[in-house]
């Protein structure tokens, strides 16, 4: 081992002539050092010749050399006097060569991290660094390394820091000035709050204020390809908080944020009021006193102008934290005085535009009463006993419909700031003393004649709610439930369900009381004069407030009987009811008292099961199916609660296989006995007209993953043929969507393959040329289901079944429906196949059947001719909508060639689709149609015209689209296209002309001053 | 504009929008005509913006769809404006404003006439008289400047 040391040494020796590299020789002096087989002082004994050599290029070697160790070092390493030898030793050498000084702060960098380090070596060092180094003179990244050192002396080493005091704040100041590297500066505004904090500024305040403010306001805009990812955000941030970090700095603070307020530039008054927030929130009130009335009046024309909406919230939120401020302070006589003013102020300038609803300023100066109200107790007491009452009785007085809609909505949100201070709701509070001033306008309102006060004020109701008292909410819930069965208006009705929802939370005893059982005498009462408008709105509204088992209780078994009462009536109508229970059914299942209600004490599967048996029997009803697909939604919403649901599903599925002369188990002998019904129809599960089967979809399509159930082979084969012989297209779609579920679940095996090799036999054998093209087209749709069952859940088989389809696309008969089924396959259905309803999903399986199907499509396009390279096309198009963006980048360039030639194709199902998903990915990566607009831009003007209504929109949206483009790239085409869009502005179709209008002056606009 | 420079009407009444326009079963019937008219043009100017104020010209009741007159059969349209007090400075950079947008937004065929409603301006004859003439229009709309100010009232999305 000595004999490798004393290598070692000697190679260290000659470091800077020999051949040897310092960087591969440190890795093997490091593990000698961390064992104790070598000190660092030999090291450094033996670097001595390279240290103190003349020619500074040695001296960089050797310094460089130490400065490694040091970093390479473990932190408890060195001992205090090792560390005092380096450090002498390191002050010593920031005198050195310029070239040898970074290497020096470098090294400098790794010994103060050592844990032995005292307080005088730290002082000494950056006494040393501030006399002997200037900062600004060094590389970027050497003073990066400086702020390091800084960053690192104030986290860690603060008593060194603190025995320099008010020379370590000069040196930083000297060191800051003039830095412009946004990474550094981030660096630094980090530092300064720790600065401002612990250490004494003294007379040096205006000075560091003076650097840090010369950055303000922050105008910078990160290069194209930034590698460090400095955003302006971040230096805006780290500003914002140097500069309110002491209120210190307040003197010369509050005057410079003035000035910027003043300013032209919208984002350096943006950025003064922002600062303004986080300064209030550190200053004094002393600080900010003498500053309110000229940033009240700078905050006030901001929000009068209002020509921002950002910038106006800016203002009133600085608004707000500059009296927040001084409320914190109200100990002192000038911060009262100064809120006392500034509020009264604000109410003479402010309270005359109160009066006049109907003009502009009426809003901006409510709103500045309002930030004060929102601000301190004291300033909001004297506001609202001044406006309250005006506004109330001006909605009385007033009689233009939008004065007073304006009044109220003010009103409404003054009491809404109101209620918030506790005292205002006392007894002998401001709201109480003017309650039924209020009310009474509210109340006006509500039975006012014009809609748009009435839309108001239940607005207004929902902001105010907070000031009403419960005997007035009772109140306004019985006028408004009234409204809501009485005026048909879209927009009325949503305030007031809004408002429903509000109250619920408020106050849900109003909504139980007032609200539902006016509902429900309505929904009964409305029986066969079914105008169906208003019924369907208060089942709606019924479906949104009832929550909760006790409300479910009141509500739930009165939905059902109707829903069976209907029945007879309108098939339609009893559908309304049985969306409404699930609805509310799924609202509700989630919480456990609901469950057991639903499952246990109303029994909802049986009901369910003797629902859809009656609905099938009956003889009034010549189509069932809507009512079964209703049924089915409610049981898939609550199945899923059924605790261990596997006997039910069992002897539902076992029903369906049973010879009938076999005996029954004991469990479905209990569903066959409470339904008599059942039977005679499971037992003919697999007959053409059978429904069934959307019964079994709506319990079966639910169960978990990996399921073992008996008879399930048996269930699986009857599927696949009812989705080809099915009488109805919603029962053969459903027994695929069924089939395609349960197959994506069963757990992978010889069980799996079996039933998968019987699936490939029915397909192929009902999709051979001999059938009829109503037997391959319901063939093809099972096909495309189990593609998609076997793709989600990833399987060894499903390339096979995906290349199946793909041949299907050439075939003379059902080749374009093939291409359309490739929608099927992308597309997220509405519950099946989805985590919901637990099927087994891989991620990523868009990507990767994307990927499998891109070439074969792209090269079957490119091939062949005529239909079959049309339905390649469409195949195409009905895959892109479904997908990622992020993948779709990745193929563009070898999408838009096909595109482009799709545009022009002449089938028009192919050309609408390929326009559609067009205009769809030009609004998302214009960039990419840069070097195609030239064969883009005549092929889209041609399709404005002489086309059918929806293409011609839809190349006037991509022409739309297009326009965002850069102008250079758009320039050559202007004139082409506004000519072109000149005869589109005569169409005989006022959509397509609204269309052309807006694409052809944003077509006008490119390269126009202004735009 | 810092707005230190005094605004000539800082408190307008403001006025309802109106809603969408309703929908009838023919929109999207391709055999049907839809004929112009007077909301079709209404809903071209409506959302201009006043050049002093965030708000549209409907907001300030500058136009309104009574104020809106067209005859398809006759390719004629014509708009009337008010301005929002008898001595307004923008009046005519408001007509010129809604002459321009029409003139993109409208086929050729028609005969566009925008005029300020009668009795409601102080030099209502002479601005009448410079929208009206199609060679200083034309000039106007080769100015740079004015050009800027006027897409700026057009499109109130693009400025920043």
């Amino acid at each position: 081992m000595d004999s490798s040391k004393i290598d070692l040494i000697e190679k260290i020796k000659a470091l800077p002539n020999s051949s040897e590299d310092g960087s591969t020789l440190l890795p093997l002096v490091i593990p000698g050092i961390k064992t104790n087989q070598m000190t660092l002082l030999e090291v450094v004994e033996a670097l001595g010749s390279s240290l103190t050599h003349t020619n500074p290029a040695h001296r960089v070697v050797g310094t460089q050399f130490l400065a490694d160790a040091l970093h390479a070092l473990p932190r408890s390493k060195l001992n205090t006097d090792e560390v005092t030898f380096l450090s002498t030793f390191f002050v010593d050498r920031f005198k050195d060569h310029h070239s040898v000084t970074p290497i020096v702060i470098y090294a400098m960098l790794g010994l103060i991290e050592q844990e032995n380090i005292t307080k005088d070596n730290v002082v000494d060092l950056l006494r040393g660094l501030f006399k002997e180094v200037h900062c600004q003179s060094q590389l970027m990244n050497h003073r990066r390394n400086i702020y390091s050192f800084f960053k690192y002396c104030l986290l860690n080493k603060m008593e060194g820091v603190k025995e320099l005091g008010m020379d370590f704040v000069v040196g930083f100041i000297a060191a800051m000035d003039g830095e412009k590297d946004p990474r550094n500066l981030v660096l630094l505004f980090a530092i300064i709050p720790i600065i401002t904090s612990c250490l004494p500024l003294g007379p040096f305040t205006e000075e560091l204020f003076e650097v840090i403010a010369a950055y303000f306001p922050i105008d910078f805009v990160p290069p194209a390809d930034d590698p460090f990812g400095i955003s302006a955000e971040d230096l805006v941030l780290g500003l914002r908080q140097a500069l309110s970090s002491t209120p210190a700095f307040a003197p010369y603070c509050i005057p410079l944020l003035q000035e910027k307020l003043d300013s032209d530039l919208s984002s350096a008054k943006l950025d003064a009021l922002h600062t303004l927030v986080s300064c209030c929130e550190k200053y004094s009130a002393e600080d900010i006193c003498p500053h309110v009335s000229p940033l009240w009046v700078s905050i006030r024309r901001e929000v009068v102008e209002g020509s921002s909406a950002e910038a106006e919230s800016a203002a009133l939120t600085a608004l707000t934290a500059m009296i927040m401020a001084l409320e914190r302070g109200a100990v002192s006589q000038s911060a009262r005085d100064a809120i006392t003013s500034l509020t009264n102020s604000a109410l003479m300038e402010c309270l005359g535009h109160l009066t006049a609803p109907e003009q502009r300023l009426m809003f901006p100066s409510a709103h500045l009463l309002i930030a004060i109200t929102i601000a301190a107790p004291g300033p909001a007491q004297h506001i609202t006993e001044k406006v309250l009452p005006l506004l109330a009785r001006q909605f009385t007085t007033k009689t233009e419909e939008i004065a007073r809609k304006n009044t109220i909505i003010i009103l409404a949100k003054f009491m809404e700031q109101a209620a918030k201070y506790p005292g205002m709701k006392e007894a002998d509070g401001i709201l109480t003393k003017y309650e039924h001033l209020y009310w009474g306008a509210f109340s006006q309102g509500l039975s006012s004649s014009s809609l748009a006060v009435q839309e108001a004020t239940v607005g207004s109701v929902t902001t105010a709610m907070g000031a009403l008292t419960p005997e007035h909410l009772s109140q306004a819930a019985d006028t408004m439930t009234n409204l809501l069965i009485t005026v048909n208006n879209n927009s009325l009705r949503d305030s007031i369900i809004a408002s429903f929802v509000m109250l619920s939370k408020i106050q849900p005893e109003a909504v139980s009381n007032h609200i539902l059982p006016q509902l429900l005498s309505d929904m009964e009462r409305d029986t066969s004069a079914n105008s169906g408008v208003s019924s369907s709105q208060i089942l709606e509204t019924l479906a949104i407030l009832t929550c909760g088992k006790l409300l479910l209780r009141k509500v739930l078994p009165i939905i059902w009987k109707r829903a069976e009462e209907t029945l007879k009536v309108s098939v339609r109508f009893s559908c309304q009811h049985l969306f409404c229970i699930q609805k509310v059914l799924k609202n509700n299942m989630q919480d456990n008292e609901c469950q057991q209600y639903v499952l246990e004490e109303w029994n909802c599967i049986h009901k369910i099961i003797s629902f859809s048996i009656n609905s099938m029997n009956s003889q009034d009803i010549t189509d069932p199916i809507p009512v079964l697909t209703s049924l089915s939604g409610i049981s898939r919403t609550v199945i899923v609660y059924l605790k261990d649901s596997t006997p039910f599903i069992e002897s539902l599925v076992h029903l369906t296989v049973i010879d009938e002369n076999i005996d029954l188990p004991d469990q479905c002998k209990e569903l066959v006995a409470a339904h008599p019904g059942l039977l005679p129809l499971t037992s003919r599960f697999a007959e053409a007209d059978n429904c069934m089967v959307f019964i079994y979809e709506g319990f079966l399509i639910g169960l978990h993953p990996n399921l073992e159930v008996l008879g399930l082979e048996q269930m699986l084969s009857k599927l696949r043929s009812l989705s080809v012989i099915g009488a109805y297209p919603e029962q053969r779609e459903i027994s695929a969507i069924l089939h395609a579920s349960l197959l994506n679940k069963i757990l992978k095996g010889p069980y799996f393959s079996s039933i998968l090799a019987s699936c490939l036999e029915d397909v192929d054998a009902k999709l051979s040329t001999s059938s009829t093209v109503e037997t391959r087209q319901a063939a093809l749709l099972l096909l495309t289901w189990i593609c998609k069952a076997l793709l989600m859940r990833g399987t060894p088989e499903e390339t096979m079944w995906m290349d199946k389809m793909l041949k299907l696309l050439s075939d003379p008969s059902i080749g374009l429906n093939v291409a359309q089924c490739f929608d099927i396959i992308l597309k997220d259905h509405q519950y099946a196949l989805k985590a919901e309803t637990f099927a087994t999903v891989r991620i990523l399986y868009k990507q990767r059947y994307f990927q499998y199907v891109i070439g074969p499509l792209v090269d079957a396009f490119n091939t062949t001719t005529g239909s079959a390279k049309q339905n390649a096309l469409l195949a195409l198009s009905s895959l892109l909508p479904h997908l990622p963006h992020t993948v779709l980048n990745t193929h563009i360039n070898r999408l838009f060639p096909v595109l482009l030639q799709g545009v022009t194709c002449e089938e028009v199902a192919v050309k609408e689709s390929i326009l559609s998903t067009l205009s769809a990915l030009l609004s998302h990566s214009v960039v990419h149609a840069t070097s195609h607009t030239s064969a883009l831009v005549p092929d889209l003007l041609k399709l404005t015209v002489n086309q059918s209504l929806s293409t011609r929109i839809k190349a006037l949206e991509c022409l739309g689209v297009l326009a965002s483009l850069p102008t250079t790239a758009l320039l050559p085409y202007k004139q082409d296209v506004t000519r072109g869009l000149k005869c589109v502005l005569n169409d005989k179709k006022r959509v397509v002309r609204q269309t052309a209008v807006n694409t052809r002056c944003k077509w006008m606009l490119v390269g126009a001053p202004g735009s | 504009m810092s707005g230190k420079e005094r605004l000539e009407n800082v408190n307008p009444h403001i006025f309802a929008k109106a809603g969408q326009r309703m929908e009838t079963p023919t929109d999207w019937d391709d055999d049907v005509y839809d004929p112009f008219d007077a909301r079709e043009i209404f809903d071209l100017v409506r959302n201009i913006r006043d050049p002093e104020h965030p708000l549209s010209l409907e907001e300030l009741n500058v136009v309104e769809v009574g104020q809106c007159d067209v005859s398809d059969e006759e390719n004629y349209v014509m708009v009337h404006f008010t301005p929002t007090i008898p001595h307004c400075s923008m009046a005519s950079l408001i007509g010129l404003s809604i002459r321009l947008k029409l003139l993109q937004a409208l086929p050729a065929r028609f005969k566009v006439d925008v005029r300020i409603t009668p009795g409601t301006h102080a030099s209502e004859h002479a601005i009448n008289k410079q929208l009206a003439d199609k060679e200083r229009v034309a000039a106007a709309l080769e100015n740079p400047h004015l050009l800027e100010v006027i897409n700026k009232c057009l499109h109130p999305q693009n400025a920043a």
